[in-house]
């Protein structure tokens, strides 16, 4: 318990470093003037824009962000392994290149799935 | 909780915070010189010896332009976005031992602490792109975040299997037992080719610097952004592509040992271990030098993909790739066994 409270001091220094750079930029940042409303629009290269940014959004990227959890669970899955890779010797990693078989099979549906697919 | 240990944290996390701080305007000017350079132009030369102080008017100004925040955006998550990014790299230094003495936090899962906050700093993109209400923002975020999720996957399976090969999560204990010829890179080279290509993907530089591609998404997510803020996203980028490099040297290329040499003073003499120190920092700060030298040089050399390339790349090739490595992994495993 010990470690979590030294994170935390690091944690807060981070912050106090990321929080005063904000700060000093606020202080320090120079007044605004007197300005055409054109100021306050969306940039996007000098078109006024049509309609919000909130609009519905290309399914794709969510594609993607499946596949991710599917892989990173993997990762989790083997991070036990790790310290008692020499204690478990061949029998150990026979396992683990069984169980990245079967997951192998699983990418081959993902890619035939997520890359075929127009972006 | 001991008040020394305590002290300790603070001045060994200063230590590291400022030398990470002042990563940033040597890259800026590294990069602008080296650019100059491949280009055959002069770079900055007016401010200082050589143009030094460049990047120190450039904070300047930074600092002091108007604090522009647009007004149909979400106030709150609007200044989280870049704070998130300027202050997770900082955050993953915590467990990231330069020499052992300057390791802010000693802890025996170091690398799965430096992992998980590393992780975190998609977030401060996909805020600042979607509070910013501007369809090219929000694309540019949503294209980031798929992009750095593509390849965080490729990142961790191949540092999965140098995981397996030195079967400890401390840091310290990784770079101690890389003693001698037994680099990581000799050990798996299919991992330290897949992890290289992924911290440059992590970082988004040329050639994956795809979230800000200019000629289609104007600046992606930080176009709404201007002054300090703007340049707290720079600096985010510039320090994850520190930590990435930290890392390869960690995980890849021995730490603070050099190659087939071993860094032993005898005990009699007063400093001994200080003078070690000073060594082990001096080599593991000429391999990062080399290392973020070679990352500049890499971006003023190659052209951008296309995003469907991108993604192919990622889940395609990087992929199948460090499961290979793994599988190189498992030899070694055997190998070592079986003696």
């Amino acid at each position: 318990m010990e470690k979590v409270f030294y994170v935390a001091i690091y944690f807060v220094l981070a912050s106090v470093i990321g929080l005063g750079i904000i700060l000093i930029h606020l202080i320090l940042s120079e007044k605004p003037k007197e300005s055409p409303p054109q100021k306050f629009l969306p940039f996007e290269s000098g078109m006024i824009p049509f309609h919000d940014a909130r609009g519905r959004l290309p399914v794709k990227f969510y594609v993607f962000a499946l596949a991710f959890l599917i892989f990173d669970i993997e990762v989790a899955l083997l991070i036990p392994y790790i310290p008692i890779v020499k204690e478990l010797g061949i029998v150990g990693i026979a396992e683990v290149l069984f169980f990245l078989l079967v997951l192998f099979f699983g990418y081959l549906y993902i890619r035939e799935v997520a890359l075929k697919q127009k972006i | 909780m001991e008040i020394g240990e305590t002290i300790g944290i603070i001045v060994r996390g200063g230590i590291v915070l400022f030398l990470v701080l002042n990563i940033v305007p040597l890259m800026v000017f590294a990069e602008r010189k080296v650019s100059a350079f491949i280009q055959d132009r002069v770079g900055p030369e007016k401010a200082g010896l050589y143009g030094l102080l460049h990047p120190l008017a450039d904070a300047l100004k930074f600092i002091l332009k108007e604090a522009f925040v647009p007004p149909q955006s979400n106030k709150f998550l609007y200044y989280i976005g870049p704070f998130i990014t300027a202050v997770v790299p900082m955050l993953a230094f915590i467990a990231v031992p330069i020499i052992p003495v300057l390791q802010p936090v000693s802890t025996e899962l170091s690398v799965l602490v430096v992992l998980a906050f590393s992780s975190l700093g998609v977030w401060g993109i996909l805020l600042g792109g979607w509070s910013s209400e501007n369809k090219f923002s929000l694309l540019g975020s949503l294209r980031a975040s798929s992009q750095f999720i593509s390849y965080e996957v490729a990142l961790s399976i191949s540092l999965l299997s140098m995981l397996i090969i030195y079967g400890t999560f401390d840091f310290v204990d990784i770079v101690k037992s890389q003693e001698g010829w037994k680099w990581g890179i000799i050990l798996n080279p299919i991992a330290f080719i897949v992890f290289f290509i992924s911290v440059l993907a992590e970082s988004a530089r040329i050639p994956f610097d795809l979230p800000e591609a200019e000629g289609e998404l104007i600046g992606g997510f930080h176009t709404e952004y201007s002054g300090m803020k703007f340049a707290m996203f720079f600096m985010g980028e510039y320090m994850h592509l520190t930590l990435g490099s930290c890392l390869i040297i960690l995980l890849f290329l021995g730490g603070w040992n050099l190659p087939f040499i071993k860094i032993d003073l005898p005990d009699e003499y007063l400093f001994s271990s200080v003078i070690e120190y000073i060594i082990y920092f001096g080599v593991f700060s000429a391999k990062l030098f080399t290392l973020l030298v070679l990352f500049v040089v890499i971006r003023w050399t190659l052209p951008r993909f296309r995003f469907d390339q991108l993604i192919r790349l990622g889940w395609g090739t990087l992929i199948p790739l460090s499961l290979l490595g793994i599988v190189i992994s498992a030899a070694y495993v055997v190998i070592s066994h079986s003696k």
